[in-house]
């Protein structure tokens, strides 16, 4: 495969949080490649290390070891203004408890990367519109987080995260808090659109299910990552 | 740009409107607080100026004369040998109506003409009116409307125990009528009030219309040099100069008070602005994660408490208005009763207090949310997942502040040493410890609390105590803002309460020791400008059956090299000299010197303006010339803060070859019952207008009253400043509220009933209360010794001993705790009322 279609390239990656005295390994010499546009679900025991690894790819966290290659930059060197505007550019998080803006309405949660990214605002305005005609929450859109239910919230988070476009997402147990039915659909809609942006997706999830309607499967274990056959 | 995240911000804001309403009134009450009195101080001192200017029309310089006035061939010289044709000479006296003091302005209104009205219109009488009368006066439409008087009305007044009858012949109309400058002053023709007012060949001064440039200096230097001894010539700013000067001491003070009252202010929006970002650190977390930067937050959080504080500082403008307007009273009153005759009543609106106060305003918002702004711009975005309870995030910026604070105070002593006798010096140092004091507070404060908390939770059965407690403990870092905004407010009453009642004590001790007579008989009236008391009324004093002995005194502005003394001449038996409070020694060695006219005393204050010590030489310009006066001890006198000289009567007899006296002392035999000598002297002085008789106890009684209306200012302020410290128990409590809803509900649905839930709100509040009034009391001391030993030494050079009393201490204590839990009542009501179900849903 040729670099330039390597989405994100982890090398002798390690972290460890400190456990009263002693340094405790969370993530140890990690190796992993994941394609463009490829989407690959992450699974592994509590405590095994799952939300670090993402924090590791998002740059909220620094790696103790080793480094992480996003589109072919070397996050690890990008400091904090760097990582920032990188956040803000390449990448789409989406949480489990959603995460949003309680005091501003849907469209306006959804306009937020766009604005921070200094987008023209008629435009901003067109593609805000776009991605929740997308999640179905068109009727929606100027109701405040509150009134929403839990799928349709993670849906607003959904376009919230794809809105500007990055090349990068990242979802930690998106489908987490919700029931099975509603965390499928959520799960299917975040698929599609990220196919359809061509983004990559990590996807940590604990359903066995989920994950392996995902393109491919890795396990957390021990600080290894574990590929995980179908 | 960020017109999202302002938007945010502004419904996060509005959601909670109690509590942003509440630190708009904080920061607005201490900006009204301290524009009020800066706004009463800028009206007196305009009064003033206003009193100043009208009193001298368009003059640019005048001769001011000292007690005795001038020798009207002054004016005469003037006008012949120097040439100048813009002099106008006047007569000045104070009288009494009805109680109200006036002022007698007596012109020549034929040479008036191009100073008040070059129209001259003026006079609306004809000039002979006023001239051939000898009683004719005119007023201003104000001051006739105040005092009741109509055109063509007759009424007496009385000066120095003599009545006149006087005809008010118009009212002044032209460009001079409602100039408030000219309120309470009864004009007249010189020469009336020469002949009536005891002044017969004499003029109190020239006012002059001088050119400027070289012409000027040289005529106000030959003008300067035809002026005998005493008189001096003054450019009219001088004037003002000299008096603004007098009164400056009281009115800094005053703004010092006011700034504390936005100090607390600002703790008030620091409180505000660090619990809305602690309670939004999740949102700040999610918008780094969405790529906001640091800076970002930063600027919108310091633009939010930018509305905040614009909001309440146009607020404040508008309370300081009329706070200033109800302040401007009292401060005037203590300007008439300690330094100068103000004319002028009304409340004179300028603009600075009103810039200053937006600036401070602004500036104490912006200022005060910088460290949680800071804060808000140090969310890690990892704070977006993190579930973690606000209680439980250590305030990393506590202990920082507090080194600081403690940077600060250590600093404050070398600034108030850094100029010596610098007043402004002195205040800012004890502002700068003030600030650091309160800077380690809420760090010492959460300490305290956690210590005293698992104290209380170890006690077996502690029940709803122990949990409210341990609640409080756990709010540490927020509670010890609001115990910092209490006790520094409380602290600051008790510093000035301390210092006022000691102040009180020393002066009744002063006053105990040097009233030795058993009654006074005076004149009646405000100032030193007063003739002395009718020969007559004296000879029939001093006769009374039963007098033992007898005092006299003539208080006289007299001159020296450096400017205007007050002096008093007396005439005192061996037995008065003791009043002085020297010591016994000592007295012994300088009263027979005193007596044969070779010594003088100086007061303390006049002693530490001046530099001056025993042993020095003290100069006065006597109509002979410069006189020596070796100065033989300084002594207490609260009388004055000008300062004031004692001078020999029989060395005044001789200098000045004058007699006469303004008040006498009588001291009657033992066995004379002071009650009937009382009514005696009472009658003896009915026959006289204008006389004061007091027994001892009155005098004392009327001086601590005098006493008193000066503190009545410092007292309001006091309790303007604990309002607004209640006010940042409410927010506090109230923020507080919004954190632990979730926490009550589940209290409530476990089985706390209402009044459980109140009761541990109170017991919070209590506690906060308590230690806020711990806090207070060695701060409290601290500031009270500071303004004894360093501002009022300074202010106003008096020396004072700090008097400690359990009583002021005990009271700050319970009222720092009324007032928390007062403060408390409301948020305790509210809490008592969430509804758990809601509260378990929300989020
Ligand atoms: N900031 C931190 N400080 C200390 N320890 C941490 C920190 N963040 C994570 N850890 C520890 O690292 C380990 C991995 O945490 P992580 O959150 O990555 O687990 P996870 O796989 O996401 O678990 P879960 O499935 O429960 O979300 C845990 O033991 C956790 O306690
Ligand atoms: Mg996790």
């Amino acid at each position: 495969m040729s670099p330039s279609q390597i989405a994100v390239k982890l090398r002798g990656l390690g972290k460890a949080y400190a456990s009263g005295d002693a340094m405790r390994p969370v993530i140890e010499d990690l190796q992993m490649e994941v394609m463009r546009g490829e989407q690959v679900a992450l699974l592994g025991r509590s405590g095994s290390g799952k939300s670090t690894l993402l924090n590791l790819l998002a740059g909220i966290d620094a790696a103790d070891q080793g480094s992480v290659w996003v589109n072919g930059r070397d996050i690890g060197g990008l400091g904090e203004p760097g990582c920032t505007l990188y956040r803000r550019r390449e990448v789409g998080f989406i949480y489990q408890f959603f995460n949003l803006i309680a005091s501003l309405t849907a469209r306006e949660n959804v306009l937020l990367p766009l604005e921070l990214l200094g987008v023209e605002k008629s435009q901003a305005r067109q593609r805000s519109a776009d991605l929740l005609e997308q999640v179905g929450l068109s009727a929606r859109a100027d109701d405040f987080p509150e009134h929403l239910s839990g799928g349709e919230q993670q849906r607003v988070a959904i376009a919230r995260a794809l809105v500007h476009r990055p090349s990068l997402v990242l979802a930690d147990e998106p489908t987490g808090s919700l029931d099975a039915d509603t965390g499928e659909q959520v799960a299917e809609l975040l698929r599609r659109l990220c196919r359809d942006l061509g983004a990559t997706l990590l996807l940590v999830t604990h359903s066995l299910d989920l994950a392996h309607s995902m393109d491919r499967v890795l396990r957390l274990d021990h600080g290894r990552l574990v590929s995980v056959e179908p | 740009m960020n017109s999202l995240l302002g938007r945010a911000g502004a419904r996060y804001l509005t959601r909670h409107p109690g509590l942003m309403l509440l630190s708009v009134l904080g920061i607005a009450l201490g900006v009204a607080v301290s524009v009020g009195v800066d706004l009463a101080n800028e009206s007196a001192r305009k009064a003033l100026r206003l009193s100043v200017e009208a009193l001298s029309g368009s003059a640019t310089h005048q001769i001011l004369a000292g007690t005795d006035g001038l020798d009207e061939t002054v004016y005469v010289r003037i006008r012949r040998e120097i040439g100048l044709r813009e002099a106008a000479p006047k007569v000045e006296a104070t009288v009494l109506y009805d109680d109200q003091a006036l002022r007698v302005l007596g012109l020549d209104w034929l040479a008036e003409a191009s100073f008040r009205d070059p129209q001259g219109e003026a006079v609306p009488v004809s000039a002979s009116d006023l001239l051939n009368a000898d009683d004719a006066v005119l007023l201003t439409p104000a001051s006739a409307r105040r005092l009741g008087l109509q055109s063509g009305d007759r009424f007496s007044v009385s000066q120095a125990g003599r009545v006149h009858q006087l005809r008010l012949v118009g009212l002044l109309t032209g460009a001079q009528a409602d100039n408030p400058g000219l309120e309470g002053v009864l004009f007249t023709d010189i020469a009336t009030a020469q002949e009536r007012f005891g002044r017969a060949g004499r003029i109190d001064g020239i006012d002059l219309i001088l050119p400027g440039g070289q012409r000027g200096t040289a005529l106000a230097q030959a003008i300067a040099e035809l002026l005998p001894a005493g008189a001096e010539l003054l450019a009219r700013d001088e004037n003002y100069a000299a008096l603004d000067r007098l009164t400056r001491a009281f009115r800094v003070n005053l703004t010092a008070l006011g700034l504390l009252a936005l100090l607390v202010g600002m703790f008030l929006i620091y409180n505000t602005m660090s619990f809305s970002v602690l309670q939004r650190r999740a949102l700040m977390g999610s918008l780094r994660m969405l790529g906001a930067t640091r800076g970002q937050l930063l600027r919108r959080v310091l633009l939010e408490s930018l509305w905040l504080g614009a909001a309440g500082t146009a607020l404040g403008l508008l309370l300081g208005l009329l706070l200033g307007k109800g302040m401007v009273s009292l401060v005037s009153r203590t300007v008439n009763d300690l330094y100068f005759m103000l004319s002028v009543r009304d409340f004179l609106i300028t603009p600075r207090p009103f810039l200053v106060g937006t600036l401070l305003g602004l500036g104490t918002s912006l200022l005060a949310s910088l460290p949680p702004a800071l804060d808000a711009a140090n969310t890690h975005p990892r704070a977006a997942t993190r579930r973690a309870t606000l209680e439980q995030r250590v305030h990393r910026l506590e202990p920082r502040l507090a080194i600081l604070g403690i940077a600060l105070l250590a600093l404050a002593p070398f600034i108030v040493l850094s100029a010596e006798r610098s007043l402004v010096a002195g205040l800012a140092g004890l502002f700068c410890g003030i600030f650091g004091v309160a800077l380690t507070l809420p760090w010492l404060a959460g300490r305290l609390s956690m210590a005293l908390s698992t104290l209380v939770s170890a006690l077996p059965r502690a029940g709803i105590w122990a949990l409210g407690l341990r609640g409080f403990a756990r709010a540490g870092s927020r509670n010890g803002v609001v115990v910092t905004a209490l006790a520094v407010a409380i602290a600051a009453g008790i510093g000035v309460g301390l210092m006022v009642q000691s102040f009180r004590a020393s002066v009744d001790d002063w006053l105990v020791q040097s009233l030795r007579a058993d009654i006074y008989v005076a004149v009646a009236g405000p100032d030193s400008r007063m003739p002395p008391l009718d020969d007559e009324l004296v000879r029939r004093l001093f006769a009374l059956p039963g007098l033992r002995t007898q005092s006299a005194v003539r208080t006289l502005n007299l001159s020296t090299p450096s400017g205007d003394l007050l002096v008093k001449s007396m005439d005192l038996p061996r037995e008065g000299f003791a009043g002085f409070g020297l010591d016994t020694d000592l007295a012994d060695k300088i009263w027979p010197r005193f007596e044969r006219g070779e010594a003088v005393l100086i007061s303390e204050p006049l002693a530490y303006r001046q530099g001056w010590k025993a042993g020095d030489r003290l100069t006065l310009l006597s109509p002979g010339g410069p006189r020596q006066y070796p100065i033989a001890a300084v002594y207490t006198d609260y009388g004055s803060d000008r300062g004031v000289a004692i001078l020999p009567y029989r060395a005044y007899l001789r200098d000045w070859g004058e007699a006469g006296f303004t008040g006498v002392g009588l001291y009657f035999d033992k066995s004379v019952n002071l009650e009937r000598a009382l009514a005696q002297v009472r009658r003896v002085a009915a026959d006289f207008e204008g006389v004061r008789v007091r027994s001892t106890a009155e005098l004392r009684a009327h001086s601590l009253e005098v006493f008193d209306r000066t503190f009545t200012i410092t007292r309001v302020m006091q309790y303007q400043l604990l309002l607004v410290a209640c006010v940042g128990v409410v927010t506090a409590l109230l923020a507080l509220e919004l954190e632990r809803v979730k926490e009550l509900a589940v209290l409530r649905a476990t089985g706390f009933t209402r009044v459980q839930v109140m009761g541990l709100i109170s017991t919070q509040t209590g506690f906060l209360g308590l230690i806020a009034g711990l806090m207070a009391l060695p701060l409290g001391l601290a500031i009270a010794w500071t303004l004894i030993h360093v501002i009022n030494r300074r202010a106003f050079g008096w020396l004072l001993e700090l008097q400690v009393q359990a009583e002021p201490l005990l009271h700050a204590l319970g009222l720092a705790m009324a007032a928390a839990l007062i403060a408390g009542v409301y948020p305790a009501w509210r809490m008592a009322r969430v509804a758990p179900a809601a509260a378990l849903r929300e989020e």
